[in-house]
């Protein structure tokens, strides 16, 4: 167990290496003139040359990228060609925004995905069975942006209400931030809901029909103990790698929370990053997003095995 | 029993393969009405982009009438801050979507289509190089993904509605960053699947017959993946349009201006909404129908064709 733990972990160092050289490859791919775009059109020519020698920009590719390396590994992951601010200390400062966001809604498309998906399949052709198959179908059509547009709109336009935009830290206005907070990433967690409801659901109509379900109900074990010990676990395994996806594709879907909600979280510095080529900032978020997605990958690997004794980690 | 086999044999072959294909399409039809109704919607919308020249009462881009009027006789989707037709406007935002979500799932499904056969038919080195360099890619969230490859290529500089090829090349950086997103999954399917008929019999006495790999991946090997391909295209041209629209919205798909249901809900156009709902509900209503059409479609297919799910 340890062992193989240690080997996936190399392999996800490994792995980041080479993720972090395709992105900054990527970045590099159309030559820019970061100067000019930072700089402005009316710069003169040492301007330029100072900016450009500043951040290193004059050096060959290969030299830029050693350099990266060697500052992330000693925890310096440079400064904004922008702002000049260290990446590293914007980085922690928005980072409890987007985990918030993350996972709130996690917790929202878990809770409800796996309930109603279970719910559904328990009662199969029920009114609530068909309720929650037209929520889902219905929630996977909706784009999380219009849904988020809406919350803003149409509560503003009816009673006049808005969330307080400002209570962006949990600790120091808690009511306030949860008043922004759980609505909006209710919104976001619906479309994820909504696949996950479905997933569950079929995944429990297999389940329901072993053979151990029959022999646990025959020997008179109450529905709850059957429900939970023998069907939910087994059904666990599909949906378990789906939340695993899910849960990375939030970071994706805090990047339209933040950006419509006006957050200052890592979704919306990526995104403006992104607009001025601001390559230490993108190659900072896009490294912890890469991060964050093998790791859930690890975690949901070893839960198959805490979940299902029959499985055994490759050796 | 033997005579009864073949006599059902013989019928089969007596009818022609026309009809056979019309009685199988129209027994899907009976069994699937949600099918038929996203069937409908998915048509509905290729005719409304193709034909947006000639169903949009104003040109998109030019000032028709009064600024934020509401709904009315000469307005039925009202206007916006510049004056222009939102009816319009929605109709020509058709375009956008369908341009880049058919091109997006053609390059996705053809690349991954193709490195899966070749994955799953030379196994060995290949296959290990394919499968690494796909968990690269599958290491970004989507979003994340697509905007990397936006910034990487540079953003679309000014798309006016020429013609739908015209508009195509101008996006091809969306369409090359929303389709690479899809090359992962298809090539996951389809090695898989062909991983398992790579050892099947027929294709031994294929290699037995002489076969070249070319043949055996095309005539062998792809006809058994195709249903499975089938089904990921119409689950993923509804993904393709929500994520051009989601890229859009975040202001790096089409450029500002350009009639699209993800960038007129976004931008200016965001001061606007309060007063002038009808701004959010037409192209929003547009593309949450589209969507709803493209997932009815993509399930009564699955249900048809998935044959994991045959028998059930």
């Amino acid at each position: 167990m340890q062992g193989y733990i240690l080997r996936r972990l190399l392999g996800i160092a490994l792995n980041l290496v080479i993720v972090s050289l395709v992105i900054f490859l990527a970045l590099r791919l159309v030559p820019q003139n970061v100067a000019a775009d930072v700089l402005g059109q009316n710069a003169t020519p040492e301007q330029y040359h100072a900016f450009n020698h500043k951040y290193g920009l004059d050096d060959p590719a290969p030299a830029q990228f050693l350099r990266w390396i060697g500052g992330v590994l000693h925890g310096d992951f440079g400064r904004s060609f922008r702002t000049n601010a260290r990446v590293g200390v914007e980085f922690r400062r928005r980072f409890p925004i987007t985990l918030e966001v993350v996972v709130l809604s996690f917790a929202f498309t878990a809770v409800m995905g796996v309930v109603f998906g279970a719910i559904s399949a328990l009662r199969q052709n029920s009114p609530l069975d068909y309720g929650v198959r037209l929520f889902s179908i219905f929630g996977l059509s909706i784009p999380n942006f219009l849904l988020l547009t809406c919350l803003l709109i149409f509560p503003a336009r009816w009673w006049g209400y808005a969330p307080p935009f400002g209570a962006t830290d949990l600790f120091k206005n808690p009511s306030g931030n949860l008043q922004l907070y759980v609505p909006a990433t209710f919104m976001l967690a619906i479309g994820a809901a909504a696949t996950l409801m479905r997933l569950t659901r079929s995944a429990f109509l297999e389940v329901v029909r072993q053979d151990y379900v029959r022999t646990a109900r025959a020997k008179g074990l109450r529905e709850g103990a059957i429900v939970l010990r023998h069907e939910l676990r087994n059904a666990m395994l599909p949906v378990l790698t789906l939340m695993g996806l899910q849960l990375g594709a939030l970071l994706g879907g805090s990047i339209i929370l933040e950006q419509v909600m006006g957050l200052p979280g890592l979704g919306t510095w990526a995104l403006a990053a992104i607009g001025v080529n601001d390559y230490p900032v993108v190659m900072a978020v896009a490294l912890y997003a890469a991060i964050t997605v093998m790791v859930i990958n690890l975690l949901v690997d070893l839960s198959y095995v805490a979940l299902d004794p029959r499985i055994r980690l490759a050796h | 029993m033997a005579s009864a086999t073949e006599a059902v044999l013989l019928g089969a072959r007596a009818e022609t393969s026309e009809s056979r294909t019309l009685r199988r399409i129209t027994g899907m039809m009976r069994r699937q009405p949600l099918g038929v109704f996203g069937a409908l919607v998915c048509v509905g919308f290729v005719f409304i982009a193709l034909a947006a020249p000639l169903l949009a009462p104003h040109d998109p881009h030019l000032f028709a009438g009064p600024r934020l009027s509401g709904p009315s006789h000469a307005f039925p989707f009202g206007t916006n801050n510049l004056g222009q037709d939102v009816l319009a406007r929605t109709i020509y935002g058709a375009q956008v979507s369908l341009i880049v979500g058919v091109a997006s799932v053609f390059l996705g499904t053809v690349i991954g289509s193709a490195l899966g056969l070749v994955a799953a038919y030379w196994g060995g080195w290949i296959d290990a190089v394919v499968q690494r360099s796909l968990e690269v890619v599958a290491s970004f969230p989507g979003l994340m993904l697509i905007l990397v490859v936006v910034a990487a290529l540079g953003r679309p500089s000014v798309a006016r509605n020429v013609n739908l090829l015209t508009l195509g090349w101008e996006l091809r950086v969306v369409v090359i960053a929303v389709g690479l997103g899809f090359i992962f999954g298809t090539t996951r399917i389809v090695r898989s699947v062909a991983l398992t008929e790579r050892h099947a019999p027929y294709v031994e006495a294929a290699i037995a017959c002489g076969a070249g790999w070319a043949r055996i991946m095309l005539r062998h090997l792809l006809p058994n993946v195709m249903a499975y391909i089938i089904v990921g295209v119409s689950v993923t041209l509804g993904l393709a349009i929500l994520a051009e629209a989601s890229l859009s919205f975040l202001g790096y798909g089409v450029p500002p201006g350009t009639p699209a249901w993800g960038t007129d809900l976004s931008g200016i156009n965001r001061q606007f909404f309060l007063q002038a709902p009808w701004l959010v509900l037409a192209p929003g209503g547009a593309i949450s129908l589209t969507l709803l059409g493209f997932n009815f479609l993509g399930d009564a297919l699955r249900d048809e064709l998935d044959p994991r799910l045959r028998g059930r």
